[in-house]
């Protein structure tokens, strides 16, 4: 088992394409130091400003999504500050472009929420998704409730194709879903 | 009073804060003013998790988004991935939009789009084909191929009817199969007898129901019904061969070919451009009429634009557009010959021999960002 460990280690470490991976309890203190670390690379890979912009955004977004809605949490649920729960983050960079990918578990009643804010979200053209953003921000529409949040419309708005999204039943953990978001960018 | 999360797209380098900044606690960290003079700050700021009052944050978002209202409209590139966005939704409701009478018309306002960005700008058309293989695959797979076909029929010298027919065709080539489509794209094993009496059967299911929603362009319906017919008549679904067929039908036969070969299957990586054009030259005068593909070829460019490409002096980058002859493209190389990232991008002749063509890389080994809007736009 270790053996397959260690293969599985091994060919992210040589894939080469993997600029950033990461799965395991994530906090706020622990999402600086991942940005401060992939905004090197980026520097040192000449990436321009605006795909920069783009690409720090989401990884924040993402992350701050499992900071504070993942299930799977080392904190009590209802504390809103120093939180730690469990997420998986990664930055590739395949065929000329990035993919951000992330995944966390979440509640039914979260899956069926963020079903419904994705869906309409998904197929929007720039100009759409640009509105949507225009109309949340005017509405006050705030992160918690009903309608896209503006988190995921930041995250819609900086991605440069459709956002994919997976939503898995864990036969093991009833009631809760492994929710899976991937932007391109 | 209340405050909300700062996000990266509230900072703008070079400009005062427009409200106090807190951290998590409510400490003040930043006074409302405070110029912010680099990304750098902005990316730690929001990194640590920055807050401010939210009616504040409010206003300041509605100025920007404001503000953003006089900026330029969308890029080619981003018209471009709009446009395939607007396919996918278009055929995952496709019974519905046939049922309501508008499928038609959609199909062609969707047809003159890409007329129009492949006339604007015929290199990023191709380039993004290769380099930004996102969405389902069934829909821009459509719109890939009328991509290439519209670029071959303009070359081809096609009137602007029969051009248009054939975009049109490539669009819906595959209407009523196009789930069937995406499950045999995944499947990994050879098709099924069901699967490919299926398969055999769809340019004529498609046909069928074009001319049910009242269809009646002949160049339009033939290059669907002919899609899958081979010069040699071994094709389907009427083995119908050599100038029985038409010039449509083929252009939209190869089209098809090329761009289910360049792109990323769950089985197998995407062939370079180069290897899927090889294809179609060795089956001219087989399966493929000899003269129409090498028109095919020449339209397409032996080295088309988004190719990876390694060049003499090791250096890896993409083809931007062809060069003083067909054999020597410009190029732009984007890794350095140590393998590090070339910063900015340098523009390589490939007519001098020290930039010369070496090898076509594997599109998922290529480990370098491609800006599309930079390179194209």
């Amino acid at each position: 088992m270790l053996d397959d460990v260690f293969e599985e280690y091994g060919e992210l470490f040589t894939a080469g394409n993997v600029c950033f991976f990461y799965s395991g309890y994530l906090s706020q203190p622990l999402l600086t130091a991942m940005v401060e670390g992939f905004k090197v690379k980026l520097d040192r890979d000449g990436v321009s400003n605006p795909i920069r912009r783009r690409l720090l955004s989401s990884l924040v977004e993402m992350t701050q999504n499992i900071i504070h809605y993942a299930q799977d949490t080392l904190t009590p649920s209802e504390q809103d500050d120093h939180q730690l729960r469990w997420g998986s983050i990664s930055v590739t960079l395949t065929q000329g472009h990035y993919l951000l990918e992330c995944a966390n578990r979440v509640d039914a009643a979260q899956a069926h929420t963020l079903r419904e804010r994705i869906e309409p979200l998904r197929l929007m053209t720039h100009a759409e998704i640009k509105e949507a953003y225009a109309q949340a921000i005017r509405q006050d529409t705030p992160d918690g409730s009903k309608g896209a949040g503006l988190g995921l419309l930041t995250i819609a708005r900086d991605a440069q194709a459709a956002l994919t999204y997976r939503l898995i039943e864990d036969a093991a953990r009833p009631g809760t879903v492994i929710f899976l978001l991937k932007a391109t960018i | 009073m209340s405050q909300s999360r700062v996000r990266h797209s509230d900072i703008e380098v070079g400009k005062a804060l427009p409200w106090d900044v807190y951290d998590e606690k409510g400490t003040l960290l930043l006074r409302k003013g405070y110029l912010i003079n680099s990304e750098g700050q902005v990316d730690r700021l929001v990194a640590v998790g920055v807050f401010a009052d939210s009616n504040a944050l409010r206003q300041s978002r509605i100025a920007q988004v404001e503000a953003e209202d006089s900026e330029p409209e969308a890029s080619p590139a981003q018209e471009w991935l709009d446009l395939r966005k607007k396919m996918e939704l278009l055929y995952e409701n496709v019974e519905l939009t046939i049922q309501s009478g508008q499928f038609i018309s959609r199909i062609t306002e969707i047809a003159r789009c890409v007329d129009s960005l492949c006339g604007a700008k015929p290199e990023l058309a191709q380039a993004i084909i290769s380099l930004r293989q996102d969405g389902r695959y069934s829909s821009r797979h459509l719109l890939d191929s009328a991509t290439i076909a519209r670029l071959a029929a303009r070359d081809l010298k096609l009137t602007p009817a029969r051009e248009f027919g054939l975009i049109c065709a490539a669009l819906t080539m595959n209407l009523g199969t196009t789930c069937f489509q995406d499950e045999i794209k995944a499947q990994s094993t050879p098709l099924t007898d069901e699967q490919k009496e299926r398969l055999h059967k769809h340019p004529e299911e498609a046909t069928t129901r074009l001319k049910s929603m009242g269809v009646n362009d002949p160049i339009w319906l033939r290059a669907v019904l002919e899609h899958h017919e081979h010069f040699d008549g071994t094709g389907y679904p009427n083995g119908t061969a050599g100038h029985e067929l038409s010039p449509e039908g083929q252009i939209l036969r190869l089209a098809d070919i090329y761009c289910a070969r360049i792109t990323f299957r769950e089985y197998r990586s995407a062939v370079p451009l180069t290897v899927a054009l090889r294809g179609i030259l060795l089956e001219r005068g087989k399966t493929v009429d000899q003269t129409l593909a090498a028109q095919f070829i020449r339209a397409v460019g032996i080295f088309p634009p988004g190719l990876q490409l390694r060049l003499a002096n090791g250096e890896k980058g993409v083809v931007v557009r062809p060069g003083s002859s067909p054999n020597h493209p410009l190029v732009v190389s984007l890794i350095g010959g140590d393998g590090l990232p070339l910063s900015p991008p340098v523009q390589r002749d490939t007519h001098n021999p020290l930039y010369g063509v070496g090898e076509t890389i594997d599109p998922a080994t290529f480990n370098a960002y491609v800006d599309i809007d930079s390179i194209w736009g």
